[in-house]
């Protein structure tokens, strides 16, 4: 177990920078997560704990100790591959043993070892197979017990589940949390799913551009975003641009071309605000009036989506503007048709409200 | 759709396509039928043939002509005889390992780190691979012969340098040429392995060396071992290096060359017994080597291209020496060849300065070689194009056994010597219906049969790249298959199929082993007339003629470098 700390890391490709002042504590033991779109930093920054990129500056301690000049084979890193890397010229036990063999553990421990491992991950009695002859989750969870052998200080998953299918991804998204609950290992997760990010991480930290926009809980970066950019890559948003109009008792009247919002914010008079509200917070009504802290926005359902656990439906808005409203556990009766006039309810509470020049959250 | 009212019109419902009458027969002949024919016959003439007449002859007795096991106890009842068998794998063994030690090294580092001038290390290893396959071993006999240069140079140092004849001196030549094999083939691997797997290996805690052992290697092992067995069975088959280097030292095809041709009285039976040897070695370790490789084949899904490391140091020094060094050793040979060719002469003495007398003399003594092996080569790709592409496509696309059995039967002339080729022809076509010995006809055919293989697998693979439901479409058009194939496949197909023609070309030109048995005076050769003049010590016009073949050889691989690039696969077949 060892914590992860990383000081001003700097990394530039040719003609791309990859990752642009990371600093960033990694408690011991914690399961933290690098989420972002491709081509964020995030694999950049996994594989610079990994020494397989060495920083342009900055520092990476592991457990206190810094690595930088630790070549990638003797940082004691467990590394799980995106493409699961398994070896295809090795049985399943040659894949596992592999590490133990670098480290001159001896044959009856790595057996020991081996079996155990394997116990784990629910691979006994494939030993003798041969990659070919096992299913992409088999050998994903190859490639995890092949890193967790080694009882690495970190263990570096790089997109693991990425290759798998959808309810398999689910399958083994619990299993990789309930060992690494139960090793305890210093885990470092990266994936550009965010719904998975929410339900593996102690922590996730949210990069794009190589920068990290938000580090928090699951809570924290759906509920409180940074900034719009979380607002709009972790869950989805509704997004309205308008100004300040009238403020008092803790909220602002926005006015967002012909439509007025309230939102609860200390803005200034005329500050150009952006504001987002997630399609779950919205409530559609078919009659009925403005109630007092409420905005009703007037619109018309454009198109409605049964998904199976909810509805969501588009509706247009005076002045060229959409949103997305979702409704769970909907009656039959209760399905709106296209092009029913509708009221839409904002609760003030529900609006988050960002700068619109910088992008920062009030 | 088919309920519409139109369909009650009766003359709305052809039942037969336009042009064809009648029910339809159960095997109706078409194009392609005629084409896998025409590939049996093939196969049947310039293979079956010839090899079955060597198999026979080997059991006929010389005096009594009985059939008996007499050459086979003759050939092993003398260690003159059965040394030639462990000679031929002691240069073979010596030549693949000599290949393996140059080939992994250059493919690995060139592959994984960053090299300066990398092309021009491959078209100089390419180059040295394609050269006349002699010119190598005479050229080491003039650095290296008992007056040549190199060893006079190092002589006056004070270091007595090893014969340069005998195994060794083979060893060395076989290493230089067919070490590109290995790294042609080992490059290609090394770039389709999976960053990942050698990046688990060293997150695992393997250092580079036990990584490359460990991991990479394995991994690239059937391209290595493939490399390999073509470095051995050039090796094995090759006749001009141990006619040159080889004096009392015999291997399978000079020994087989020697006794049929000898002047002494030929001994066509006991030639043939030493070819049917030779055919048995080479088949024996092309199987082996098949089941070895098929066991480990691993599929690459190739997520992660391999990086290009820059390395630093001395490291970065000693990469590049081992890179430097190996591709100038081979092209050394080369070079001194094309050097020799502008020295002035005097007979067959070299004389001080620099003039064109070689080249002189090349024009008036023999400009029939020239016109000779331009003709020949070039008739005989136009035959290997048409043929080979029409059987390629045969082979990719037609499911049924006759196509499938056709490969196979094509591989004979890969493991069939020229040598033996040429022997076969001589004993198949030395009577009528089918007399053809000492004609052109002979030695294009022999080019054409020993390059075919190449060509139809070749061609094959270009056709798997290609969608086969462009052809479909292009019939259900209304075009007939012959034409769908003119007009929608080969087009596509044509890239591929020029590079393919030039590298027959290319080998053709420079073939010998077949033509030194098959040629009479008429029907000389260049690589023929360069094996003559060396062994006549007329170095001057060897030199000019090799530098000729050099040239033609340079200038091709130019042109197939400008259509399709100097792939593993264009080189390799």
């Amino acid at each position: 177990m060892a914590s992860i700390r990383l000081e001003a890391i700097h990394k530039s490709f040719p003609g791309v920078k990859a990752l642009v002042d990371i600093s960033q504590e990694i408690e011991s033991g914690e399961f933290f997560t690098l989420l972002g779109p491709s081509g964020c930093g995030k694999t950049t920054l996994l594989r610079t704990v990994a020494g397989f990129y060495r920083q342009d500056s900055g520092h990476v301690y592991i457990a206190d100790q810094r690595v930088d000049h630790v070549p990638a084979f003797q940082r004691n890193t467990g590394m799980v591959f995106q493409n699961y890397a398994v070896f295809p010229h090795m049985s399943v036990f040659e894949n596992v043993a592999f590490g133990l063999k670098t480290r001159k553990v001896s044959a009856g421990d790595i057996k020991r070892r081996v079996a155990r491992v394997l116990e784990m991950a629910r691979l006994t009695g494939y030993e003798e197979r041969t990659p070919d002859q096992l299913s992409g989750g088999q050998q994903q969870r190859v490639g995890l017990a092949r890193a967790m052998v080694i009882e690495p200080q970190v263990l570096l998953m790089d997109e693991p589940l990425s290759n798998l299918d959808a309810k398999l991804r689910v399958e083994m998204r619990e299993e990789i949390r309930d060992i690494q609950r139960t090793l305890g290992t210093t885990t470092i997760y990266v994936t550009h799913d965010q719904e998975e990010a929410l339900v593996i991480s102690d922590r996730i930290a949210v990069m794009n551009a190589g920068v990290v926009h938000q580090v928090g809980t699951a809570w924290e970066v759906y509920k409180q975003p940074a900034d719009t950019f979380v607002a709009s890559f972790v869950g989805i948003s509704n997004f309205l641009e308008g100004s300040v109009a009238a403020s008092g008792n803790g909220t602002v009247d926005v006015q967002v071309g012909e439509l007025r919002i309230k939102a609860p914010t200390p803005a200034q008079p005329r500050q150009r605000l952006r504001l987002a509200v997630r399609p779950e917070e919205l409530i559609i009504e078919t009659g009925g009036s403005a109630a007092a802290g409420v905005s009703v926005i007037p619109g018309t359902v454009v198109k409605s989506t049964f998904t199976g656990t909810l509805v969501q439906y588009l509706v247009a808005l005076p002045g060229d503007l959409q949103m997305l409203v979702e409704r769970h556990k909907p009656s039959k009766d209760a399905l709106i048709a296209p092009n029913t006039e509708v009221g839409v309810r904002v609760p003030v509470e529900a609006v988050l409200v960002f700068d619109a020049e910088t992008g920062a959250r009030l | 759709m088919s309920a519409s009212t139109r369909d009650l019109t009766p003359a709305a419902a052809p039942t037969t396509p336009p042009g064809k009458t009648g029910p339809r027969r159960r095997w109706r002949p078409d194009f392609w039928s005629l084409v896998t024919i025409i590939g049996y016959v093939t196969v049947a003439l310039l293979l079956i043939l010839p090899l079955f007449n060597i198999f026979k002859s080997s059991f006929v007795e010389a005096e009594t002509g009985r059939l008996s096991l007499g050459n086979y106890r003759e050939f092993f009842s003398k260690t003159y005889y059965t040394s030639a068998i462990l000679n031929s794998l002691l240069v073979s063994v010596g030549g693949t390992l000599g290949a393996l030690a140059f080939g992994i090294p250059l493919a690995f580092f060139t592959a994984r780190y960053r090299i300066y001038g990398k092309p021009a290390l491959s078209t100089l290893a390419v180059l040295s691979l394609l050269s006349p396959p002699f010119i190598g071993a005479y050229s080491w006999v003039i650095m290296m012969g008992r007056n040549g240069f190199l060893r006079n140079l190092i002589a006056s140092l004070g270091i007595t340098l090893p014969t340069i004849y005998g195994p060794g001196g083979i060893i060395l030549v076989y290493t230089l040429q067919y070490y590109p094999f290995v790294f042609l083939l080992t490059a290609g691997a090394l770039g389709t392995v999976d960053r990942s797997l050698e990046e688990a290996a060293e997150n695992l805690g393997a250092r580079s060396v036990r990584k490359f052992f460990q991991v990479t290697l394995p991994l690239v092992m059937p391209s290595v071992s493939a490399g390999a067995l073509i470095a051995f069975m050039m090796s094995l088959a090759n006749f001009g290096t141990p006619m040159i280097l080889g004096r009392s030292f015999r291997v399978l095809p000079t020994m087989a060359y020697n006794l049929f041709t000898s002047e002494v009285g030929t001994n066509t039976g006991l030639a043939s017994t030493v070819a049917i040897l030779l055919i048995l070695v080479s088949t024996a370790v092309l199987f082996f080597q098949r089941y070895a490789a098929a066991r480990r084949k691993y599929a690459s899904s190739l997520i992660n291209r391999p990086l290009i490391k820059r390395l630093r140091g001395w490291k970065a020094f000693g990469a590049h020496l081992v890179c430097y060094f190996i591709v100038a050793l081979s092209t050394l040979p080369l070079a001194v060849v094309v050097y020799y060719s502008f020295r002035k002469t005097r007979g067959p003495v070299f004389q001080p300065g620099f003039a064109l007398t070689s080249y002189a003399k090349v024009l008036h003594d023999v400009p029939k070689t020239i016109t000779n092996s331009l003709v020949f080569s070039v008739t005989a790709v136009v035959l290997i194009v048409v043929v080979g592409t029409l059987l390629g496509f045969v082979l990719s696309r037609r499911r049924n056994v006759a196509a499938a059995a056709l490969d196979p039967l094509l591989m004979i002339a890969y493991i069939v010597p020229g040598t033996v080729l040429g022997i076969g022809f001589i004993v198949a076509f030395n009577r009528r219906p089918l007399y053809l010995v000492g004609t052109a006809a002979i030695i294009i055919l022999s080019y054409f049969i020993r390059r075919l293989p190449y060509s139809v697998r070749s061609s094959a693979s270009i056709l798997k790249q290609i969608d086969p439901a462009l052809e479909e479409a292009g019939i259900n058009l209304g075009s007939p298959p012959a034409r769908t194939f003119r007009k929608v496949t080969l087009p596509l197909m044509l890239p591929g199929i020029l590079s393919g023609a030039i590298m027959s070309w290319v080998t053709a030109i420079n073939e010998l082993s077949s033509s030194i048995v098959l040629y009479v005076g008429r029907t000389m050769t260049m690589p023929v007339r360069i094996y003559l003049s060396v062994l006549d010590g007329l170095f001057g016009t060897a030199s000019a003629l090799a530098t000729f073949l050099l040239a033609a050889t340079g200038i091709a691989l130019f042109l197939v470098n400008k259509f399709s690039g100097l792939g593993r696969e264009t080189i390799v077949g």
